[in-house]
């Protein structure tokens, strides 16, 4: 008897072992099929595929692959795109978009001028995702369907920006969506009586971009084919699927990258850890800019960062030049408090690591006497989130540097939601908040907005809490300036008045880099001057992303 | 000459019963000590028993020689290791990623920052050992009474009350309950000690309240209630001390449980915070470096293993000492 349990015991673990071997080699069918070319991305999850709902950088890229903005960002500004051509009135409020008559949905409806005003009226309703660079200032009674392929949008105020923003507003199929719009749920917008397909697009989309979604697991995967009647341009090898993974653990994507089942790894891996990845099997390394920055971002209300001469203590013990050299040597040193690249940006002498510089602006800090007597109770929070382990070198960074000049400054490890948490509130905010943050839209504009202006403090692109209502009217004076060296010029303005504040280390100008297989070529990556354009997602762009054949590799 | 035969009789009598007496003094003496020896020799008996049973494994001594250098590197890793400000706020990059057993200055090599990882290696002992020790001394003294009180009130409402809510603490996991408390108060070694500990003392409870329940009715306890002594002389004097068998043994092998669950909350964020060599957050910092860089997490998992392994064996032990002698004093 007891020999048979034994036996029994031996055959279940090798029925066990055998189905684990067996089910471990299981990969979805596609993946051996040699004439489905792929292309696989890394992502930090989740990934919201709704444009009227999303707003990160995997929502983002998700939103230039299955969907079509009105204008596409560039390097210098927009150029046409669902829209051939557009018309602003003299007084600036009124926008006139003539689109393209070749559109055709994933649903295969055509598009026109009442799917773009659906668009905008969507992202305005539900007021989410990028619609607050919208919602403020958009007048949908006086915005009309001029014909089939003209629309017209009319604005509460002169808005100068309102042109390179439109590369958020991205184009929903109004039939399909209201065909499968839920009445009766949590999310009833009014005057339409139903979700706006909120539900729906969570796991569908509606667009007219390059690749359209058949399947979808939302807390893991979305595998996107390619949409036969995409009316634009794509590359001669550009892949068959597109599909965007949730991942960023790095011996994961080692594994996958290894095996040939990743094609290019997540954005938020170490460098040492990336270049290990390409360097082990023999891929490529390549990074480009997205208009963003790496800020500690210092809280201007809360002792003793509320002292301008603390901030600017802080702003000259870190170690700029050994950061670029050591952690991030795919980013470069910022040229002033908004990334180089962007339109109207302005440069500035920014500050380096100088201990004798710092000592002396503490020593004329109110606080002074007191942090020499009593560090400890002038402990300074520096936090950073552990989805980014790098940034865990640059608060330990900062606080080896700080302690040289007597000041207390702690590491702190937040979850990321816990750290959008906290900065929501000026209360809970920590002394420094180490994040990256990138433009929306290819203008200065966008992140001076963003990052400074008082009606945004409680986000997480801010941590500073300035309040300067000096600094707010400027920048609003900026954002509504039709004229773009007017513009430029009221950016430059508003920037220095910022930079003479210290309200943040601006410690880089961030380069996205990432690990691709050989048989990859991705311009944006590879020739970042040429084809990435600085604002999040767009360079992430399958349509010109080549994958060779299997049998070329 | 008569008179001086008497004398010298009388002075011999005198003599014999002078050294008579002293001779009964040093008897009694004598048998005062052996009787005061008498009285001892059960402890010591017992001891030397008990050492003799534990020490008859010699994976039980290797277990005793490994906690007690992990004890020893804990309180004095600082001063043995080779470079202590390696556990600071200390980087040098250019350093960074040095193999093991290239160089004596670093032995184990060096990690991402270029700190050596002998140094942080054995400084993360402290942490580990740290809290295993104010987990348990929290949790074996209220564990324990808990279980006392409710053992010898067995099936009043006093063993229903505390031994009913024990099953309740019993019933969730320390290691969910350290993972929901501390993600929701903020990453901090104090706030897992303290959630582990809330999870924890339950089973010191239902320990002792077993071991109780068997003792309240043996002869020695009723003998004390009929002298009318009191019931907390009854628990704690009478009862207790033959309850510290298993109780010792569970606390032995729980050392190397509770490194266990502060390794696992230090892996996923929640334990000690960057730049304290803690074991758990160099193995979660480390992983993400396999297989290239190895050393910086397989040496400190290393260290959590010769951590537990040494406990756990020094655990088994202490179970053999005290099941060979029967379990009680």
């Amino acid at each position: 008897m007891m020999l048979e349990k034994k036996y029994m015991a031996i055959l279940i673990f090798f029925v066990l072992l055998i189905s684990t071997v067996a089910l471990s080699g299981c990969v979805d069918p596609d993946d051996d099929d040699d004439d489905v070319t792929l292309l696989r991305m890394g992502f930090a999850w989740p990934t919201d595929i709704d444009p009227a709902t999303g707003s990160d950088k995997s929502s983002t890229v998700a939103f230039t692959n299955f969907y079509d903005p009105l204008v596409f960002p560039t390097r210098d500004g927009v150029k046409p795109w669902i829209a051939e051509d557009w018309d602003v009135s003299a007084d600036a409020m009124t926008w006139t978009f003539y689109l393209r008559d070749d559109v055709t949905f994933h649903s295969g409806n055509e598009m026109t001028a009442e799917d773009v005003m659906f668009s905008m009226e969507r992202l305005v309703t539900m007021g989410e995702g990028f619609a607050h660079l919208f919602a403020p200032y958009i007048d949908l009674d006086e915005s009309e369907v001029v014909d089939d392929h003209t629309v017209s949008f009319t604005l509460n105020e002169p808005r100068g920006v309102f042109l390179p923003s439109l590369v958020r507003l991205y184009i929903v199929d109004k039939e399909d969506i209201m065909d499968n719009a839920e009445e009766g749920g949590d999310f009833v917008y009014q005057p339409w009586g139903n979700d706006l397909g909120r539900n729906y697009l969570i796991e569908n989309t509606a667009g007219t971009g390059p690749y359209e979604v058949y399947e979808a697991v939302v807390e893991d995967h979305f595998y996107g084919r390619r949409f036969e009647d995409y009316w634009g341009q794509m590359a001669d090898n550009a892949a068959d699927e597109f599909r965007m993974l949730a991942l960023g653990e790095a011996a994961r994507e080692r594994t996958l990258f290894g095996d040939q089942q990743l094609e290019v790894t997540s954005e938020w891996l170490e460098h040492h850890t990336v270049e290990d990845i390409a360097g082990s099997h023999n891929g490529k390394l390549g990074a480009y800019p997205e208009g963003g920055a790496l800020y500690g971002m210092m809280h201007t209300q809360k002792a003793p960062l509320d002292c301008i001469y603390v901030r600017m203590a802080l702003a000259h013990v870190f170690d700029y030049e050994s950061q670029i050299d050591d952690i991030f040597p795919e980013s470069v040193l910022p040229e002033g408090i908004i990334p180089a690249g962007l339109g109207g940006a302005s440069s500035f002498d920014m500050p380096r690591q100088d201990f004798e510089k710092a000592q002396g602006y503490l020593e004329q800090s109110q606080y002074y006497p007191d942090i020499v007597e009593n560090p400890e109770d002038y402990e300074i929070e520096a936090s950073w989130t552990g989805a980014v382990p790098a940034t865990e070198h640059v608060a330990l960074m900062l606080a080896g540097d700080a302690e040289e000049i007597g000041l207390n400054v702690r590491s702190n490890r937040y979850d990321w939601g816990a750290l959008i948490d906290a900065m929501y509130d000026v209360d809970t905010s920590p002394h420094i908040g180490i994040v990256w943050v990138s433009a929306d839209y290819p203008e200065a504009g966008s992140l001076i907005n963003s990052r400074y202006h008082s009606r945004n403090s409680a986000s997480w692109q801010q941590n500073e809490w300035l309040d300067n209502e000096e600094i707010d009217n400027l920048i609003d004076e900026a954002l509504t300036e039709p004229d773009t060296e007017a513009r430029f010029a009221l950016y430059e303005e508003v920037q220095e008045k910022i930079f003479d504040l210290y309200p943040s280390i601006v410690m880089h100008t961030q380069y996205s880099q990432h690990a691709f297989q050989q048989y990859v070529t991705w311009p944006h990556a590879e020739n970042p001057e040429e084809y990435a354009p600085p604002a999040g997602g767009f360079s992430h762009d399958a349509r010109l992303i080549e994958v060779l054949p299997h049998d070329e590799r | 000459m008569a008179n001086d035969n008497n004398e010298i009789e009388e002075i011999d009598e005198q003599v014999e019963e002078q050294v008579d007496e002293e001779a009964d003094e040093q008897v009694e003496e004598q048998v005062e000590k052996l009787l005061d020896e008498k009285k001892e020799s059960p402890l010591k008996d017992a001891l030397k028993r008990r050492w003799y049973r534990f020490s008859k494994n010699p994976l039980s001594k290797i277990g005793l020689a490994i906690a007690l250098t992990s004890i020893f590197l804990a309180i004095f890793g600082r001063y043995v290791v080779p470079h202590p400000a390696h556990a600071g706020l200390y980087r040098d990059y250019g350093n960074k990623f040095i193999e093991p057993f290239q160089t004596w200055t670093f032995p184990l090599g060096t990690d991402s920052y270029g700190r050596c990882v002998l140094s942080r290696t054995i400084m993360g002992f402290k942490y580990s050992i740290r809290m295993a020790a104010v987990v348990l001394s929290l949790v074996v003294p209220s564990g324990v009474v808990v279980g006392l009180v409710a053992g010898y009130h067995k099936d009043t409402w006093i063993d229903t009350l505390l031994m009913r809510t024990s099953d309740i603490f019993i019933a969730v996991p320390p290691l969910v309950l350290a993972l929901s408390i501390t993600a929701m108060l903020e990453p901090d070694p104090f706030y897992a000690m303290m959630a582990v500990s809330l999870m924890w003392w339950p089973w010191y409870a239902r320990i002792a309240y077993n071991n109780v329940s068997s003792l309240v009715n043996e002869d020695f306890v009723k003998s004390a209630e009929i002298m009318g002594d009191s019931k907390l002389h009854i628990m704690f004097s009478e009862i207790l001390p033959n309850c510290t068998g298993p109780i010792l043994t569970k606390l032995t092998l729980d050392v190397g449980w509770v490194i266990i669950i502060g390794a696992s909350l230090s892996f996923v964020g929640l334990g000690a915070q960057a730049p304290t060599p803690d074991l758990g957050t160099m193995v979660a910092d480390g992983s993400g470096l396999l297989p290239t860089w190895w050393w910086v997490s397989i040496f400190p998992a290393m260290a959590i293993s010769f951590i537990i392994l040494g406990f756990n064996l020094l655990g088994d032990g202490v179970q053999d000492a005290f099941e060979e002698v029967g379990g009680g004093s």
